[in-house]
């Protein structure tokens, strides 16, 4: 079947009234968690996760997936009227986009984020489309030492994750790395720092870490905060841009559009990554440098388009590869094969009808996120009236339960609450969180394909450095170990220190 | 800042070798030595590369003084008296509820909790943490209980 024939069939299936009702669903949760400070993307999919435990894999899919797109947009909403960034993606967007706020032109950045999380949207799934099925028929070739290759790339792209220290971001991935061991062994069958707990036989839960690191960790930190609450009282007018400022901008949407999509397919570097270095670069080519920092509508139109096209872009190795790149999609990889799928090169030839659909739905839930943004700001930033003590409450019982749920135990319930202070604690010393996700999901495939690499060569080691693709991608991740230093140059001064990619 | 760094190398390094040594008494079966890799040798590697790193951090604590006293400032601003409080007593009655749970039952549980923690953390009145309190069990036991099958702790009273 050609592409257009897939992509047809994704879209009949998208459209099915429950399904849409799904999409429709995810979107409106993605938005307002995007808006509320305090809850990203991650903790919001990872403690849903539990509640798709009944559905369709499609059904789950695109609820989740709805979630994902709606929270990029979600977070612009409060970084441009109150300078609140809901999502540590959106805290680029609030420099100049709350100064557009300042001059009265709230509408305006608002229209022209929306529109161009729109076109990058589409932009990102466009290539998703074109270039996931072809990396997957390549990836089918991989034999376990091409694989260890990609999943070590994968590994040594964490350390971009870390956005401050080099040394706490590895900290936190080998810690991923050292939780991942726990479990039978995957050459041998052997139950390794089990301790005689039965339920860790197959490893430690997933998603209950997930949920206590994400979702228990942030309502701690949100309990030693005092809040004050904020509203927007101005008008909101002129949502619509005109023609000059839709040609003003159309430049930076297309510049973040692509460098967000192939940022985001990068392991590791992410949205926000994607979208400080858009910031960077509509500083660096801007028409008024004067206006940069004051208002500038470029500023606010690149990394607002730049995140969203990452978060599509971020898909392309997740589906094609199996390799998560960023840590949403280290949640979404879980919520697939809870579902019993597993992602990588024959996703598109086995799931063909989900992948598609899922494709369809992105782009549906691009199209839903204008139509809200056009008519629903306004009462949508009401959801921050919502008072912290009663969200954290709600978001710990639902944590319990979900845990619970994961295999009706409460073993999981208490891995849940020693990671959700072990979270904290790092949270506390400025050690990113997500690398530990990405590490727990990467480290076990990459031990795995090590050692089916080395059955393969009778021990030899050799065998890393014979073949071709594997020699590329291990001489990629020595570049990439570097990356973050690479990066740095990039930021211009004005920009204040990243936070680091799971905070809010 | 510097000394919680500081002690936080120091459990790392505890840890590594922790796993090392449960690591090194890992039976190593013939069938698998064909690899020349046994259940044992990644993990020594991988707590390993956490010690290296647990040392490394160790001494940046000692290298940057300068920048880690200033690190030091913001953080205490961060974390006041109060903030600490409500965050001792937040997570005690977290703790509480997740050791009562299956005890008293997943709703019982869930109501004490929320009331608890809406009624002295939030500071609302009793009409709003009482309504709260049984709201959110119910929907979510109805969610989960009812509609998803799970079999959720049950008190004595069969709920």
């Amino acid at each position: 079947m050609g592409m257009l024939q897939n992509l047809a069939m994704g879209f009949g299936i998208a459209l099915s009234p429950l399904n849409l009702f799904w999409i429709v669903l995810g979107q409106l949760v993605g938005v307002s968690v995007g808006i509320l400070p305090g809850i990203n993307a991650s903790m919001a999919v990872a403690i849903l996760l539990p509640l798709t435990f009944g559905m369709t894999p499609v059904s789950s899919l695109l609820l989740l997936a709805g979630i994902y797109m709606g929270t990029m947009f979600g977070g612009s909403i409060t970084s441009i009227l109150l300078r609140v960034p809901g999502t540590s993606t959106a805290a680029v967007v609030a420099l100049d986009g709350y100064e557009m706020t300042r001059k009265g032109r709230a509408g305006l950045a608002l229209g022209i984020t929306a529109i161009g999380s729109w076109i990058a949207g589409t932009f990102s799934v466009m290539v998703l489309m074109s270039i996931g099925p072809w990396l997957s028929s390549v990836a089918l070739a991989f034999g376990p030492p091409e694989y260890f290759a990609l999943i070590f790339l994968g590994l040594t792209m964490i350390t971009s994750l870390g956005g401050g220290s080099l040394v706490k971001g590895l900290i936190a991935g080998a810690f991923g790395l050292l939780l991942g061991t726990i479990g039978m062994d995957p050459g041998a069958g052997i139950s390794r720092f089990t301790f005689g707990i039965l339920g860790l036989d197959n490893g430690i839960s997933f998603i209950a870490v997930l949920i206590g690191m994400f979702a228990v960790s942030q309502s701690l930190m949100n309990l030693e905060r005092h809040f004050s609450h904020l509203f927007y009282k101005g008008k909101m007018t002129g949502l619509l841009p005109n023609w000059n400022d839709f040609k003003e901008s159309f430049g930076s949407i297309i510049r973040g559009s692509v460098l967000g999509t192939f940022i985001g397919m990068l392991p590791g570097a992410g949205a926000t990554a994607s979208a400080f270095m858009s910031y960077s670069l509509e500083a660096r080519i801007s028409k008024n440098p004067e206006q940069v920092g004051k208002g500038d509508i470029s500023c606010v139109a690149g990394p607002g388009s730049a995140d969203n096209s990452a978060a599509g872009g971020a898909l392309v190795p997740l589906l094609s590869l199996g390799i998560p790149g960023s840590e949403t999609t280290a949640v979404l990889l879980g919520a697939l094969m809870i579902h019993g799928i597993r992602p990588g090169p024959l996703l598109f030839s086995q799931h063909t009808s989900l992948v598609w659909a899922l494709i369809a739905s992105l782009y549906l839930a691009n199209c839903l996120g204008l139509i809200l943004a056009t008519i629903g700001i306004k009462p949508l930033t009401q959801i921050l009236r919502l008072p912290t003590p009663i969200m954290s409450a709600f978001i710990l019982v639902m944590s319990v339960v979900g845990a619970y749920s994961i295999s009706n135990s409460m073993i999981e319930v208490w891995i849940v609450v020693i990671f959700g202070v072990i979270g904290y604690l790092m949270k506390r010393l400025d050690i990113p969180v997500a690398p530990v996700i990405l590490a727990l999901v990467l480290g076990p495939m990459a031990e795995k394909s090590f050692r089916q690499a080395l059955f393969m060569s009778d021990g030899n080691v050799i065998i890393f450095f014979t073949r071709p693709i594997t020699v590329t991608m291990l001489i990629l991740s020595g570049i990439s170990l570097f990356l973050p230093f690479i990066l740095s140059r990039f930021k211009p001064r004005i920009l204040p220190q990243p936070k680091q990619p799971d905070e809010s | 800042m510097r000394w919680a760094e500081r002690i936080t190398a120091i459990v790392l390094l505890a840890l590594s070798a922790f796993w090392i040594q449960l690591a090194v008494d890992l039976p190593f079966p013939a069938f698998a030595r064909v690899a020349k890799m046994g259940p044992g040798h990644y993990p020594i590697a991988v707590a390993g590369l956490l010690a290296i790193l647990a040392v490394w951090m160790l001494w940046q604590t000692f290298r940057s003084k300068k920048h880690a006293d200033s690190a030091e400032d913001e953080e205490e601003q961060s974390l006041d008296s109060r903030g600490f409080r409500q965050l001792i007593i937040g997570f005690g009655f977290f703790l509480a509820y997740v050791i009562l749970v299956p005890l008293i039952g997943f709703v019982m549980a869930s109501i004490v909790f929320v009331f608890c923690f809406i009624r002295l953390i939030g500071k609302f009145n009793y009409w709003l943490s009482g309504a709260l309190a049984l709201g959110i069990p119910v929907l979510l036991w109805t969610v989960f209980a009812y509609l998803l099958t799970v079999p959720l702790p049950k008190g004595p009273f069969g709920f």
